[in-house]
């Protein structure tokens, strides 16, 4: 459970750096299932995990990239821009696999899979340090701090003399990279990697985000918020698969609460100010 | 002549799509004798049907600066509802007429949910998609439900020697133009996604308006579940995934921008031609049925990169023609 | 509609606006006849607004009455009685046509068959009416300011044609634009429309206007007949005070050049050129459109333009506002909500915008941001920025402490020269005598100071010397013993160019 859901979590905090820029990225999915199948496939074919890695992180970042520069240099619509992309990012991915699972992943992986330390697996404790590390980037940085008042007021940023197109082009690019690292745990996670794995996350994923309380106009909202989203949605899941509740009315479930925690997140804040 | 083209192509926005249509079409044509051939316009016509009667709802919803996420999931549920129906009661007509009812019903919700809690559209659909899919699987307890095979008619089936699907877009189309360009509820609605400030304050009826909207995109929705119900030949569980993607590309396409205020039924039309277009150009060249996607997302990007580098020299332009008058009105001084 | 003129069309009498106990508006009365037109005058904050809003019926109010043909109206619904406004922010649609715009709000035809042959004879008609030839099948965001004004008017005639309100119509107004415009209140004057107009150039008051109405502080001060007042006597009501006792300590002008402009030319200006010495202030006069703005924004590459531009002596290359921060130079935008301030951010970083670095002491790690409150909190205390903490968002400051959160940013890059546009916008009194205060002094301390301003009145306060620039060029120059603001009115907004005061 805790395991499958560090997918969710790393891809979430991307879309919640996202988010906070005032942009979307709804290629996040499907990046983490291209990322998975090349590196599926470089694994198979050098049997080495490192170079595994190594891929998916390269492939995530680039799609990243190409984001990054048609949305921040271009000018491109963040909206239409992912969805070009995720589209584009599943034709590759089916493409490459053939529609199947990768076969011939290392041994070792499923090791890694399993391992775990102080009774939680070592995904998670992944899941944790990029959470940790995204933190200090966006609440100790300049960086982060210019990705916020840009997210607020991308004019007031530009006449105050940041630089809106490498905040912007980064901030795609750490969104892919992070897809990219979730793409290579589904592996480690399924055991294969599967040209379909992140396709269906895009809801969880943007459910996450906004249940935190992030919204989608920028400059509000924080990775701590996106964590206490999984948090609430993952509690919410094993509880209703504990009590027997089908798949299908936790598709519901979830609706409903994405819709209220909007609601609720968007009437706090407008009562505290 | 260059600047009344240009001038035309900036009024009648659909022309670009059309445009690229007639070019794709000969190019098919000369590569492949089959492409020219009647029966493969016509079943080209049908396959794109599904999605340009969506996209002609969708058209208005996103002229009013909306989106909806959830048309996938309406028309699963739509499709999961008369599939049931039909195998419950045996009767069409409580089917056919439960099912479109649900599906305006659940467009409805969607425009009052976006009116009256003022969350996002994008969101506020998303949720309603899953609560939508998570409705209709519970409905069928995630069952496959064939339907008979007269219902193939509505699929496949030709009334007056023209297939019923392409009847159905050819009536939804003339419907959706002339509630467009001829009714209140048209102009109200590029009014609301031009400016909802001034609309609020020239006391249009700006709620209304959302909500028919949002209602017109859920019933056009219910006929393309009919229509693709009775062409797959049943409820199967990946009906309708990722079709709003399609939509809204379709849309796109066509020259309708998200941030509203303007668009054209005809271009979300052509649009959707487009797509089935290059489907049938990659099927010609027997690409993989996985390509399809990356050829369509990189048309899309094509696209919005032309709209951008149009709209780029248009300013250019207009900052040439400023130069001009300056210098102008220096030398009269 | 039979109207003798012994009765006023609309009238009111002890009007009073509070807002949660705070009163705005007191006590204003009022005839206005068939014809008339009359000049609603004061300050930014004097209560012009909110009377409008009353009078139009978007705000009800505290206590008075408003008759309307002599009938007292107990509830005022605007367009009901006839009575319309054109409010500062066009309520137009650009997507839309001309002839949709002006009849979206009364549809010819019925809800399902919109007459659109009709929707077209009515526009052609209201603006043969107006007498403004505007194409009614082109859209509203291909037409300039001035063409959207007068459709604006149109749409509004259209639903009441006893009294229009027009609040500021001549702010985004070329010259020619708002010559047009003056011909056009005549012309609507002398068919029998009571037009009230707002504005604070007292210019403009004269020439269209025969009445006027004198608010200060929510209160009506005077009102009349405009041929029995001069100017002066105007400008001193709305003041409040006799204005040549306004009173600057100036430095003298004691270094070398701090900015000199060169050449400068882009779509919206020509051939610009001027100075500016250290401990200089610089007012640069002109109407809105004239450029000005755009002169700014180019020093700082915001937009593109050729030329050159020399910051103490050295020729600047490919600017950025980054970049001429290293050179010590800071640009205020005239618009701070569009292009100053993080409105959903709190004080603490919206003041350390601009140079974080000079708020923080970063240790090793090169993380975090200690020190920035420390600093935060000094910089509003020192500046008298009233708020109950740094952590308090933005939008939920006023105007006047807004401006001084945005002058505080760039004050702690410590430039030395400051491009101020617009300082004092929507500013109220004390906040505006705050600002000015703060400019002179940063003056004194040696730095250069450019304020572009469309208040004249300030300009004549507080700079040593002004430019005044009409249509993207600079017309005339004036230093402070031969600052006359009838002639840099004049020189500002004349159409032909005679190059006084050079």
């Amino acid at each position: 459970m805790l395991a499958a859901n560090s997918v969710v979590l790393i891809a979430s905090i991307g879309m919640t750096l996202v988010f906070l820029i005032g942009g979307i990225d709804l290629s996040i999915s499907t990046v983490i299932s291209a990322s998975a199948v090349i590196s599926g496939l470089a694994m198979a074919a050098t049997d080495s995990i490192f170079i595994g890695v190594l891929t998916a992180i390269g492939v995530g970042f680039s799609f990243g990239l190409i984001n990054g520069i048609l949305i921040g240099f271009f000018g491109l619509t963040p909206f239409i821009t992912t969805m070009a992309t995720q589209l584009i990012a599943r034709g590759i991915a089916f493409v490459l696999s053939q529609g199947i699972a990768v076969q011939g992943t290392p041994y070792g992986l499923m090791d890694f899979g399993f391992l775990s330390f102080l009774g939680v697996p070592a995904v998670t404790w992944i899941g944790l340090a990029i959470v940790i590390i995204c933190i200090i980037l966006l609440t100790q940085t300049q960086w982060g701090r210019h990705l916020m008042l840009i997210g607020s007021n991308r004019n007031a940023a530009r006449f105050s003399g940041i630089n809106v197109r490498f905040t912007e082009i980064s901030v795609y690019c750490l969104s892919g990279l992070l897809a990219g690292i979730a793409g290579f745990i589904s592996i480690s996670n399924l055991g294969n990697a599967i040209p379909g794995v992140g396709d269906t996350l895009l809801l969880l994923v943007i459910g996450a985000v906004v249940l935190g309380g992030t919204t989608m106009n920028g400059g509000e909202g924080s990775i701590a918020r996106t964590v206490l989203g999984i948090g609430l949605l993952s509690v919410l899941i094993s509880g209703l698969n504990l009590i027997g509740i089908p798949f299908y009315d936790q598709l519901i479930i979830q609706g409903v609460l994405i819709f209220i925690g909007t609601w609720l997140a968007m009437k706090l804040s407008a009562r505290r100010h | 002549m260059k600047s009344t083209l240009n001038s035309i192509i900036s009024k009648q926005k659909w022309l670009p799509i059309a445009l690229a249509n007639m070019v794709f079409a000969a190019l098919l044509a000369i590569v492949s004798p089959v492409f020219l051939t009647l029966s493969n316009f016509q079943s080209m016509l049908i396959q794109s049907g599904v999605t340009a009667i969506m996209a002609i709802g969708m058209t208005f919803i996103i002229i009013t600066a909306g989106i909806d996420i959830s048309m996938g999931a309406i028309l699963f549920f739509c499709s999961a509802l008369f599939a049931q129906l039909l195998q419950d009661t045996q009767s069409y007509w409580l089917a056919f007429s439960a099912a479109i009812a649900c599906a305006t019903l659940l467009g409805t919700i969607n425009g009052v949910l976006v009116t009256r809690f003022k969350i996002s559209p994008l969101i506020t659909t998303l949720a309603t998609y899953s609560i939508y899919r998570g409705m209709a699987i519970h409905l069928t307890g995630a069952q496959n439900i064939p339907v008979p095979r007269e219902m193939g008619f509505l699929g496949n089936g030709k009334l007056f020697g023209l297939p019923v699907p392409i009847i159905l877009l050819i009536v939804i189309f003339i419907l959706g133009v002339y509630l467009l360009n001829h009714t209140r509820l048209g102009l109200y609605a590029k009014a609301i996604g031009s400016s909802a400030r001034s609309a609020n304050e020239s006391n249009l009826p700006v709620t209304k308006v959302t909500v028919a909207v949002y209602a017109i995109g859920g019933m056009v929705t219910g006929i393309s579940a009919l229509i693709l119900l009775a062409r797959v030949g049943g409820l199967q569980s990946g009906i309708g995934i990722g079709i709003e993607f399609t939509v809204i590309a379709a849309v796109i396409l066509g020259g309708t921008k998200l941030t509203g205020g303007s668009g054209t039924i005809v271009g979300s039309v052509f649009g959707a031609f487009f797509l089935v277009l290059i489907d049938n150009g990659l099927n010609l060249v027997n690409a993989s049925p996985y390509i399809y996607d990356i050829v369509r997302g990189s048309v899309l990007l094509a696209a919005v990169a032309v709209d951008r580098l149009s709209a780029k020299r248009q300013e250019s332009r207009l900052i040439q023609i400023k130069k001009q008058r300056l210098e102008h009105n220096h030398a009269t001084n | 509609m039979l109207n003798d003129n012994n009765t006023p069309l609309l009238s009111f009498r002890g009007l009073t606006k509070s807002f949660s106990g705070k009163t705005v508006v007191n006590g204003v009365s009022f005839d206005l006849y068939p014809g008339q037109v009359v000049g609603l005058i004061g300050e930014n904050g004097a209560g012009k607004s909110t009377t409008k809003n009353m009078l139009c019926g978007l705000l009800e109010p505290t206590a008075g009455k408003i008759f309307v043909n002599g009938q007292l109206v107990e509830k005022n619904e605007g367009h009901v009685h006839g009575i319309s406004a054109v409010h500062q922010e066009l309520s137009l649609f650009g997507a839309l046509t001309v002839a949709e715009n002006m009849c979206i709000g009364q549809l010819p035809g019925s809800a399902t068959k919109i007459n659109w042959k009709k929707v077209e004879e009515i526009a052609q008609e209201q603006l043969d009416f107006l007498g403004i030839e505007i194409d009614t099948s082109a859209t509203v965001e291909s037409l300039g300011a001035g063409k959207q004004q007068i459709v604006e008017i149109g749409k509004a005639l259209l639903h009441a044609d006893k009294v229009l309100i027009l609040d500021e119509p001549t702010t985004s107004l070329t010259a020619v634009e708002r010559e047009k415009l003056f011909v056009l209140i005549d012309k609507l004057s002398t068919r029998g429309i009571a037009i009230i107009f707002i504005s604070h150039f007292l210019e403009e008051i004269y020439r269209v206007c025969d009445h006027y109405i004198v608010l200060r502080d929510g209160t009506q001060v005077d009102s009349g007949l405009l041929a029995n007042v001069p100017q002066r006597k105007l400008e001193e009501m709305m003041v409040g005070r006799t204005i040549d006792n306004a009173n600057v300590q100036h430095s003298q002008p004691h270094g070398g050049e701090a900015l000199r402009v060169e050449q400068l030319s882009s779509a919206d200006f020509k051939d610009v050129s001027f100075n500016v010495k250290q401990g200089e202030i610089l007012g640069i006069a002109g109407l809105m459109g004239a450029g000005r703005t755009e002169v700014a924004e180019a020093i700082f590459g915001l937009r593109p333009s050729t030329g050159s531009v020399y910051i103490n002596g050295v020729k600047t290359e490919n600017r950025t506002v980054d970049s001429m921060k290293q050179l010590s130079a800071c640009y205020l935008p005239e618009d701070r909500r569009t292009n100053g301030l993080f409105l959903n951010r709190p004080v603490r970083e919206n003041l350390s915008a601009a140079a974080i670095y000079r708020f923080i002491k970063q240790g090793i790690t090169k993380l975090g941001f200690a020190g920035e409150s420390h600093v935060s909190q000094k910089i509003v205390n020192d500046m008298g920025i009233a708020i109950p903490h740094i952590e308090v968002r933005v939008d939920a400051l006023s105007g006047g402490n807004q401006q001084k959160v945005l002058l505080s940013r760039w004050m702690a890059t410590e430039p030395k020269l400051f491009i101020l546009d617009e300082p004092t916008k929507g500013v109220d009194i004390g906040a505006k005598f705050d600002i000015h205060t703060k400019i002179i002094n940063l003056a004194k301390n040696g730095a250069a100071i450019v304020i572009v301003s469309s208040d004249l009145p300030e300009l004549l306060n507080v700079s040593q010397r002004i430019l005044v620039m009409r249509r993207g060029k600079m017309v005339g120059e004036f230093q402070r013993e031969a600052f006359d603001s009838v002639k840099i009115i004049s020189l500002a907004a004349s159409s032909n160019d005679k190059g006084e005061g050079r």
